[in-house]
């Protein structure tokens, strides 16, 4: 209100002295009095004007405060310094908007690559950047074709959808620069007018899946199709053997054996199979239960002895006594394929000895020790994968199936176990499994 | 005025799309190339015979092609363009470039060939494979990096190929060494023994052959010719500007 006052009353008292003057004085009288008020004036408004350019020039920071002004200055001034701060907020506010959609950007778990409409990267997130090797300090604005060569992607690159069809429909799938183990599936969708983005999926894990599965169908049907190979043989034989004479019953007995013997391995196999695929879905025949540990291990004695026909010499050494808390049939099965293991794998006359003990983390432990030719220690890793052998040939000579220790595997992964082979190539090997302190009672303690 | 201004403005756009052509042309055939030493790697390294040579001999070609046609554009730019200072370099250098790459496709189409070849042979010095491969690879990241750097013509990079080439070099002359001793001890490895050192000699040029590239990158960026110079006099050299 009071610059307002000084803005119009500083030139009122100035017109109204000229005015009286000139009336007394006369015309140049009036000029000599106005010359001077109009040279402070002028000043004042080129001060104000100076200040107003210095406050133009500094930096858009929200800082520096506008000058105060006087007069007329002063309304324009504060208007200006109410407009500034208000513009200075909204940018701040959009800053922050852009910053948290950049966030966003990154934290999509996928690759995010944006290309003008020359396909040079216009923006790419990390993800984008480490897994297809780019820079994106580097990159910006070079072509994507130039730095992704691989024949396939350029020609999906430029691959235009034709008329009709919904654009950019097919993905293709590209494996890593630097690391082949890792691939990756890539979408494009329009952007903008004529950009694209870029999406980039990472698929490793879902084709190591593919690729497993595959490698599963292709074993277990060579698995099959060897026995079958020998029956149908066999089968074939015995038929071109038909109109002659009984000669060849004791022949036909000795193939009638042999195909026998196959179609066991081929039930064996099945056998085990299905018992894999229970474990795996989770269903459990039986309950857990506590049972004695003796009963237990003297029947697995008992069946190893069987199996083995007085070849081996098989003992049983109990260091101690105990509850264990699980499911009966399942660890039996556990040990009996251990055993099976063990009695396969160790010349005649070898030893093998079951041992019980509980070690000082009151965890319970069964070892199946041979003197049988060993693991050397590149297969030890893999040993419990499916249809994973040392040595193909005397495995299914023996009359393994190759599941054998898969079914270990899982059946120890449902109660928290864990088993531990040790072996040395020409020695022998000892497989141990370590039941976990929870599921074991000492039980020669009380 | 204004008309003359907008000509020279379109001649230059049109002169850059030209440039920017050839230059898309140099990394398609490396992106070809690439494929092509990685389908050769794989034959080297897979157990399962695999049916390649049809694929690698109609890619053999394509590149061919591509030599043909970006030599044809360069000298087209020359005539017409009169190109001068960092484009003239790139022009002439890309030719380089191109004929290196169309050899190091030559020497990745001859060890597939040769892969094929020793597939079917059991008595394999397997070990000498695993550092034949390795020595592959090598060859395959200088390669990638070599052509990253012509795109970004970025120098640094260009220089971290002469490491790898280094590299391949070593590993090439334990290759060559650990062979000697194979086929001196069972003369019956010496047939596909011949065959590996073959393999990785051609690896061997394969890096020669990126490290030309790398040299062909930093003539393009700094305007000098490092050609034959060692890595230190490089450095040296970048260092004074």
């Amino acid at each position: 209100m009071q610059n307002k006052i000084i803005g119009f009353i500083f030139p009122v008292i100035v017109l109204l002295a000229t005015f009286l003057v000139w009336i007394i004085g006369g015309a140049q009288w009036a000029l000599i009095i106005l010359l001077p008020c109009f040279v402070v004036y002028a000043f004042f408004h080129l001060i104000h004007l100076h200040l107003l350019r210095r406050w133009i020039a500094s930096p858009l920071d929200g800082e520096t405060q506008l000058p105060e002004g006087k007069g007329v200055w002063a309304c324009i001034l504060a208007e200006l310094n109410i407009r500034e701060q208000k513009h200075h907020g909204r940018n701040l506010q959009q800053q922050r908007t852009i910053g948290r959609f950049r966030k966003l950007a990154e934290e999509i778990p996928d690759g995010v690559i944006v290309l003008d409409k020359r396909d040079g990267i216009e923006w790419c997130n990390d993800k984008a950047q480490t897994w297809l090797g780019l820079d994106y300090a580097k990159d910006r604005g070079l072509s994507i074709n130039h730095l992704i060569r691989h024949p396939d992607f350029m020609s999906w690159l430029t691959e235009r959808p034709a008329d009709g069809e919904t654009p950019f429909p097919k993905t293709i799938l590209l494996h890593a620069p630097q690391d082949s183990s890792k691939s990756f599936a890539l979408f494009q969708l329009p952007f903008g007018e004529s950009g694209r983005i870029l999406i980039v999926r990472d698929v490793s894990d879902y084709e190591k899946a593919a690729q497993l599965r595959r490698e599963f169908i292709a074993s277990i049907s060579h698995e099959l199709k060897t026995p079958l190979t020998v029956i149908v043989g066999f089968l074939e034989t015995i038929q071109d053997m038909e109109d002659e004479n009984s000669k060849n019953a004791s022949e036909r007995r000795r193939y009638l054996e042999l195909m026998q013997q196959q179609a066991g391995g081929m039930q064996r196999l099945v056998e085990d199979l299905l018992i894999l695929s229970a474990l795996e879905s989770g269903q459990h025949s039986e309950e857990e239960q506590w049972f004695s540990s003796a009963p237990f291990l003297h029947q697995a004695h008992e069946n190893a002895e069987a199996l083995s026909q007085g070849k081996h010499e098989i003992t049983l050494c109990e260091e101690c006594r105990a509850e264990l808390l699980g499911m009966y049939d399942e660890l039996a099965s556990v040990l009996t394929n251990l055993l099976s293991n063990a009695i396969r794998y160790t010349p005649q006359n070898g030893k093998i000895e079951i041992v019980f003990s509980i070690d000082d983390k009151n965890r319970g432990v069964i070892t199946v020790s041979d003197t049988g030719i060993g693991i050397a220690k590149e297969h030890l890793p893999r040993l419990t994968e499916r249809f994973y052998r040392v040595d193909r040939s005397r495995s299914r000579a023996s009359g393994g199936t190759g599941l054998g220790l898969a079914i270990v595997k899982h059946v120890l992964i449902q109660h928290q176990a864990e088993l531990l082979i040790k072996s040395t190539p020409g020695k022998g090997s000892a497989f141990s499994v370590i039941l976990p302190a929870a599921r074991v009672q000492n039980s020669s303690l009380r | 005025m204004n008309m003359e201004n907008a000509q020279t403005e379109h001649i230059s756009k049109q002169f850059d799309v030209e440039m920017e052509n050839i230059r898309s042309g140099v990394l398609t055939m490396g992106g070809l190339v690439e494929r092509q030493l990685a389908g050769a790697l794989h034959a080297l390294g897979s157990e399962e015979n695999i049916d390649l040579l049809t694929v690698v001999k109609a890619r053999e070609k394509e590149i061919n092609q591509m030599q043909v046609d970006i030599d044809h554009q360069c000298a087209q730019i020359i005539v017409r363009r009169q190109p001068a200072a960092i484009d003239l370099r790139t022009v002439l250098t890309i030719s380089k470039v191109v004929s290196d790459l169309e050899r190091i496709g030559d020497e990745a189409k001859k060890i597939a060939r040769r892969a094929a070849r020793l597939q079917g042979n059991d008595r394999l010095i397997k070990m000498q494979y695993f550092e034949t491969i390795h020595a592959g690879e090598l060859a395959q990241q200088a390669l990638g990096r070599v052509l990253n750097a012509f795109a970004r013509l970025d120098v640094n990079e260009a220089i971290a190929a002469y490491d790898s080439d280094e590299e391949i070099d070593i590993a090439f002359d334990v290759i060559m060494r650990q062979l000697i001793g194979f086929m001196m001890e069972d003369p019956r490895t010496i047939s596909s023994g011949l065959d590996v050192l073959f393999v990785a000699k051609w690896i061997e040029r394969i890096g020669d052959h990126a490290k030309n590239i790398a040299e062909a990158v930093v003539q393009i960026v700094m305007g000098k010719d490092v050609r034959h110079a060692s890595l230190e006099e490089i450095k040296a050299e970048l260092e004074q500007d």
